[in-house]
């Protein structure tokens, strides 16, 4: 039985399984050139975060603001806090409001929102991610 | 259907097939449990975008197909029989599913049908594929399992991809993953490519598993480049799949989008080598 199991690798196989063999090689040295390169630049890269508001609806209690947090750099930054302010005439903050992001990978977006219950239409709305940690 | 089975000299047997079906419900437990107990994969049951469900649901049907062809509830002969098998197993995951998802209070009267429709869905993937394997590996025929008659290049690469699909669908779903992958420097995932290509290739060829596979007077660089190498493209490929189908590249740009495959390939290159050994 044992001997009925073992299978034998022939010498001399069909083409397709060179060519096979052969993609897929250049597919691995073309994969691990690609991250070699990435390791050379991204050196001792840090995270770059921008977020920008991509909508403003109304919801059932208030307004939900929905927002894109950007990564711009070539590290990935973890738990980010994005916190929105509405700013009166004044440049006061009438309301605040903080949600963390669990990940944004480098040079990656991530969408979320927060939820006001004044019209952020009616204030001058400042919306920042407001630090992050390394993963 | 009788006329046929008997003329080919092998008579239904009931409790043979009745035996099957318990093996089936055994593989089913054994293979699926870890992901039935996974909280991500309650998640996804509804956060799982439907249309990527519903790929991977009509994927799974050719791949238990595949499966059955080679190992199945019964001996197989003809790839009618085959289809019925692999529906079997479909049916038996399913049922298993709903059965320890009830059991775990994850669904209840009150879930939404979305919900409920996506959980069983999503776990009746692995527990068919346990089903499936379960009559091969449970199974007490000393010949079963057997890949005797299509042992070819495409089988085996099919293999890979079954075992590495299996592993990927354990893991992807967690979070770890992709926190893994955040972690790494491009020089750990460099280092994650060369292990992975090392054990799958070891695994098969050198350290000598029952099921390992003989190179005679063939030079290990050939089996290299014709078995392991694309055998890795492989479970990368599937990895890549896992990740897109459960949102866990959504948004990301390409580098972690690689970095990621990297690290859920590394399970998958040793499914991969696993069931070249196994099945």
């Amino acid at each position: 039985m044992a001997r009925s199991r073992r299978k034998i690798v022939r010498r001399h196989p069909h083409w397709i399984e060179w060519t096979t063999g052969l993609l897929s090689t250049a597919l691995v040295i073309t994969m691990t050139g690609m991250i070699v390169y990435h390791g050379v630049t991204a050196e001792d890269a840090a995270p770059d975060l921008s977020v920008t508001v991509t909508a403003q609806r109304q919801t059932i209690q208030g307004f939900a603001l929905s927002f894109v947090v950007s990564n711009a750099g070539k590290k990935t930054a973890a738990g980010v806090p994005v916190t929105g302010r509405l700013l009166d005439g004044e440049r006061q903050a009438v309301e605040t409001r903080e949600v963390t992001i669990d990940y944004v990978p480098a040079q990656s977006q991530v969408e979320g929102a927060l939820l006001f219950s004044g019209d952020p239409r009616s204030y001058r709305v400042e919306l920042r991610a407001s630090g992050y940690s390394d993963p | 259907m009788e006329t046929e089975n008997t003329a080919r000299g092998a008579p239904f047997q009931t409790t043979a097939f009745v035996t099957g079906l318990g093996r089936g419900i055994a593989g089913a437990l054994l293979f699926a449990l870890p992901m039935q107990m996974t909280m991500e994969m309650w998640d996804l049951g509804f956060a799982m975008d439907r249309f990527r469900l519903a790929l991977l649901l009509v994927i799974t049907v050719p791949l238990l197909v595949g499966i059955a062809h080679r190992i199945g509830f019964e001996k197989t002969f003809s790839w009618r029989e085959d289809v019925r098998d692999a529906m079997i197993a479909y049916a038996i995951g399913i049922l298993a599913s709903a059965m320890i998802l009830t059991l775990f209070k994850l669904l209840t009267p009150e879930t939404s049908q979305q919900d409920f429709l996506g959980k069983i869905a999503l776990q009746a993937v692995p527990a068919g594929i346990g089903a499936l394997l379960g009559r091969s590996q449970l199974g007490a025929d000393p010949d079963d399992a057997e890949d005797a008659p299509d042992s070819g290049y495409g089988a085996e690469l099919f293999m890979m991809a079954v075992g590495a699909l299996f592993l990927n669908l354990n893991m992807a779903p967690t979070e770890e993953m992709i926190l893994i992958s955040y972690k790494m420097t491009p020089w750990h995932a460099l280092a994650t490519i060369g292990l992975s290509i090392l054990v799958m290739h070891a695994f098969v060829y050198t350290v000598s598993f029952k099921g390992g596979h003989a190179l005679e007077d063939t030079p290990g660089w050939h089996a290299l480049i014709r078995f392991t190498l694309p055998g890795y493209v492989i479970a990368l490929l599937v990895s890549v799949y896992c990740l897109w189908s459960f949102g866990r590249l959504d948004g990301t740009g390409s580098m972690p989008t690689l970095m990621s495959t990297i690290v859920l390939g590394f399970p998958g290159a040793i499914g991969a080598a696993a069931a070249r050994l196994i099945l």
